[in-house]
């Protein structure tokens, strides 16, 4: 017990002062069972859990996930899905921003992480806003917010990482997130319209787009429609399972980017090569974590704080409000995959003990990891919109976003008091 | 002393509950109290390492499947061949007086101290649209299956073996990945599989089996007290076999009922379909031989014999 | 010398983007085959394992060098100072330890492989070769890892492959 908590401060402590996150995680975790228990065994679980990791089919899928996100991000479909979404409500106050949640939120249902959410929406939507003279504040705000849908609406990369560290069913994760996905994209919508209805200067009008104009916007829109048409109609016609999703999905979006003209093999290596790098930097810091929570196994952590929380008298949703503030906190200062990577495997086995079912937990925990993503003073996707848009400060991206975590706590509250919102869609459908 | 079990069963599954841990009070109680067992909150490795968990000392008790390591336990596979018999306490006892009669010197098992050995009670063919009794019933469907002499049985019938582990059978059947799987019926009933597989065939001496082990750090054992390992031997051995028998002994038939019950079809295999099982059985038998006396069996032929008489003995009690 | 490296940075490169291609490439094959003749390929979960392990130890030297691992900056600036050298210093060292750690144990690992015939489930492919592979990637990953904590990272100005996929 003590050498587990020790060990995590450590390797928060090694990670926070720039070794990377997984040889933080490695070293720790080896170091950790070798004192703790033997170097024999801490020895031997080193290429088990690594060699069960790497030959794992359900891991497998992930990079096919980036992959098919990579080609939509980097061919242009993106931004003809903003500039239909701009065609129909661009015209009404704050609409600018409306048209960008909803590209966000389309965007995400084929693309499985939120930076590259955030980061493809950016360049697709932020000149638009700047044009028509919208704040920094709500633009950046929108697009940074607009991102986190990315982990939420499947598919997720997060939740593919949460389904491996809790033996939890993918597919169930995934069904279960299209709700809570849609309340988010409503609730920033809300919250949009209340920033635009108060300072009006922050959201002027832009122009209405006639009937014919449209119709034509719809057109461009056509290889996004497809390509979400045949992998939720293939998985609805039962063509393929989620984990095949994965796979069919970025095929499809690298024939569709042939045929229109968007990819040659130049560019497509370039994708390709960008995924593999990504894939190799995951895969390596998942190693870590799976070493550390072997260590919480071994070491008696996980079982120790099982206990102090049963002594506590904690139960129910005192026990996960509890849970989702020691996250909100630690989201503030970490990264989303960080989190997940390294608190769950600690938190999962008391959340089961407590009879909280692990698809809604996931789900609560990656809403959690959202909001983590947008507060201060770390927060991933304001950082990776400061890369793409070197000239706002981030200070005021903050600023922005600051309505958007108001919608964000109140969404979390409404999902903690309902679980039947999170898994009506799952009974439903399974 | 605490030994440590790593197992990749979830808590609620039926050989946590009713033999895993009725395993660790019986070790408690036998040893009054010295030596106990601790099962740790989540496994330590994927189900087909468990061997080399307990090998190794990662953890110091485990339990598994044989063939989960497909080219590692030659000499178990004849009693994963079909025809193995209906009666898991039965086969599990005449399988633990086999290890101990042919196998316990064998190369393939150093290293560890065998608490028991199991099987299930015969594995059977369930399918999720249609009544299946014939050949040509069986031939170009998709089943999913784990484990060579599954694969081995199931293309000889001339169907298409699809290798998945039971927790993906679901997603499978439900997406027409496969038409079918195999299993035995209480695992239909625990991997909650009851709405895609509504036909069950029945192999009166079973289609399939499958063998399992629960095995301990042989260094670990060696470093108890003469005294504790008197004291653990009286429960384990084939005692613990028996016991691991009669849990699938009472798990299969309430699974049946409640399929029956749900309606679904139970259909026995025809004759023709039971001959061409024989048959491939008969060129598993030959081939196996062969292959267990490379893996240092002196007589497999005579260890196959000995298995099927003490098994019918036993059965028929 | 430097050029050499970079030629085979850029073939690795292209032969794990093949491999990826292949992996999705095997999904739509199985998924056709499975639907139109209704043939699946046996084992194709088996290969997209091995080869998703080949991707990732192919890259694992190369991101090393490209100093692409997953880092929270959000002290750099402390751990940029002067004063903190001996700290990157530690930090380089523990990353090399690790790696050849880690090459040596797959060494062991796949040594006891052979000696246990470790194969995959489906497809009976011996797991040996695949874990000297991970070792021999390790220690190389190992090497690179030392050769940027004393040059610096191996960035292609040209592509600067964005953690923004995360
Ligand atoms: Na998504
Ligand atoms: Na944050």
């Amino acid at each position: 017990m003590i050498t587990g908590s020790i060990a995590m401060g450590m390797a928060i402590l090694l990670a926070f002062l720039r070794v990377p996150l997984a040889f933080a995680l490695l070293a720790v975790s080896v170091a950790g069972i070798g004192l703790a228990i033997n170097w024999t065994i801490a020895f031997q679980l080193l290429p088990l859990t690594i060699s069960d990791a790497v030959l794992s089919y359900d891991l497998a899928v992930v990079p096919m996930f980036i992959l098919m996100g990579n080609v939509i991000s980097k061919t242009g479909i993106a931004s003809d899905l903003f500039r239909a979404a701009y065609a129909f409500v661009g015209h009404v106050r704050g609409g600018l921003a409306l048209s960008t949640m909803v590209a966000c939120s389309g965007f995400s249902a084929v693309c499985g992480s939120s930076y590259a959410t955030a980061a493809t929406m950016a360049k697709v939507a932020y000149p638009s806003m700047r044009k028509y003279r919208y704040s920094d504040e709500l633009a950046a705000g929108t697009i940074a917010a607009g991102g986190t849908l990315g982990i939420l609406i499947p598919p997720s990369i997060i939740m593919v990482v949460y389904g491996i560290l809790t033996q939890t069913n993918i597919g169930d994760l995934f069904i279960a997130g299209v709700v809570p996905g849609l309340l988010g994209l409503g609730f920033y919508m809300l919250a949009i319209r209340f920033v635009a209805a108060r300072n009006p200067e922050q959201a002027p009008q832009g122009e209405k787009t006639p009937w014919s104009e449209k119709v034509r916007s719809l057109a461009g829109v056509w290889p996004f429609v497809l390509l979400f048409g045949l992998i939720i109609g293939g998985l609805y016609a039962k063509l393929f399972t989620p984990t095949e999703a994965a796979g069919m999905g970025a095929g499809l979006a690298i024939l569709v980017a042939t045929l229109t003209g968007k990819m040659n093999w130049s560019t497509l290596r370039g994708i390709i090569v960008d995924t593999a790098y990504t894939s190799v930097s995951l895969y390596t810091v998942l190693f870590g974590a799976l070493m550390l929570s072997k260590l919480l196994t071994l070491s008696g952590l996980a079982a120790g704080v099982l206990a102090l929380v049963q002594s506590t008298g904690l139960e129910g949703t005192a026990l996960i409000l509890a849970i989702m503030c020691v996250f909100l906190v630690l989201g503030c200062v970490m990264d989303s995959m960080a989190i997940i990577l390294i608190f769950v495997p600690l938190f999962a086995p008391i959340v089961v003990a407590q009879g909280f079912d692990l698809v809604w937990f996931g789900i609560i925990v990656i809403v959690v990891t959202e909001i983590a993503l947008i507060t201060p003073p770390v927060g991933m996707n304001v950082f990776v919109l400061k890369a793409v848009l070197p000239d706002v400060p981030v200070v005021r991206i903050f600023r922005g976003l600051i309505p958007f975590i108001l919608v964000d706590v109140a969404r979390l509250a409404l999902l903690i008091a309902f679980p039947s919102i999170t898994l009506w869609l799952a009974r439903t459908v399974g | 002393e605490t030994l440590t079990m790593s197992s990749w069963v979830p808590p609620t599954h039926f050989v946590h509950t009713d033999f895993l841990v009725p395993l660790t009070e019986k070790i408690a109680e036998a040893t009054e109290g010295r030596v106990t067992v601790m099962i740790l909150p989540a496994p330590l490795a994927s189900p087909p390492q468990h061997w080399e968990l307990a090998r190794t000392g990662v953890a110091d008790i485990t339990w598994g499947n044989f063939t989960y390591e497909p080219e590692r336990f030659v000499s178990m596979w004849f009693a994963e061949f079909p025809n193995a018999g209906t009666n898991a306490e039965a086969q599990s006892r005449a399988l633990w007086q086999t290890y101990e009669a042919y196998l316990a010197d064998n190369a393939a098992f150093e290293g560890v101290k065998m608490l028991a050995v199991g099987m299930f009670g015969g594995g059977q063919l369930h399918h999720g649209k249609k009544t299946v009794t014939t050949p040509a019933d069986v031939a170009n469907q998709k089943f999913r299956m784990g484990g060579p002499i599954q694969e081995k049985l199931l293309t000889a019938l001339g169907a298409v073996p699809v290798a998945a582990p039971a927790t993906k059978a679901y997603e499978m059947l439900e997406s027409g990945v496969v038409d079918g799987s195999l299993h035995t019926m209480e695992s239909v009933v625990n991997f909650r599989l009851e709405d895609v597989l509504k036909h069950h065939t029945v192999f009166p001496k079973g289609f399939y089996d499958a063998t399992f082990f629960v095995a301990m750090n042989g260094a670990k054992w060696d470093g108890l007290s003469d005294a504790d390992k008197a004291a653990i031997e009286g429960v384990i051995g084939e005692e613990l076999s028996a016991a691991w028998g009669r849990n699938f002994d009472a798990q299969n038939p309430a699974a049946t009922g409640k399929l029956e019950a749900a309606g679904h079809t139970f259909a026995e295999a025809t004759p023709e379909l039971i001959a061409a099982v024989d048959a491939i059985q008969a060129t598993m038998v030959a081939d196996w031989v062969e292959a267990a006396k490379a893996a240092g069996v002196a007589d497999p032929q005579a260890m196959l014999d000995f298995y099927n008489t003490t098994y019918t003995t036993l059965a028929g009690q | 010398m430097l050029s050499v490296a970079w030629k085979i940075r850029r073939g690795v490169e292209t032969v794990m983007a093949l491999f990826l291609l292949a992996m999705v490439a095997l999904t739509f094959a199985d998924v056709i085959g499975r639907r139109l003749i209704g043939k699946p390929i046996y084992g194709s979960n088996d290969i997209t394992e091995h080869m998703m392990a080949l991707v990732v130890f192919a890259g694992l030297p190369l991101v090393t060098a490209a100093g692409a691992h997953l880092t929270i900056d959000i002290m750099d600036k402390l751990v940029g100072k002067p004063w903190m050298a001996w700290w990157r210093v530690l930090s380089a060292a523990l990353v090399v330890a690790v790696l050849a750690v880690i090459a040596w144990l797959f060494m062991r690992h796949g040594l006891n492989a052979s000696r246990i015939s470790e194969v995959s489930q489906a497809l009976r492919v011996p797991r040996a070769p695949l874990y000297f592979f991970m070792a021999a990637s390790c220690a190389l990953s190992a090497l690179a890892a030392l050769a940027i904590a004393l040059t610096g990272p191996m960035v292609d100005p040209t592509d600067t492959h964005e953690e923004e996929a995360l």
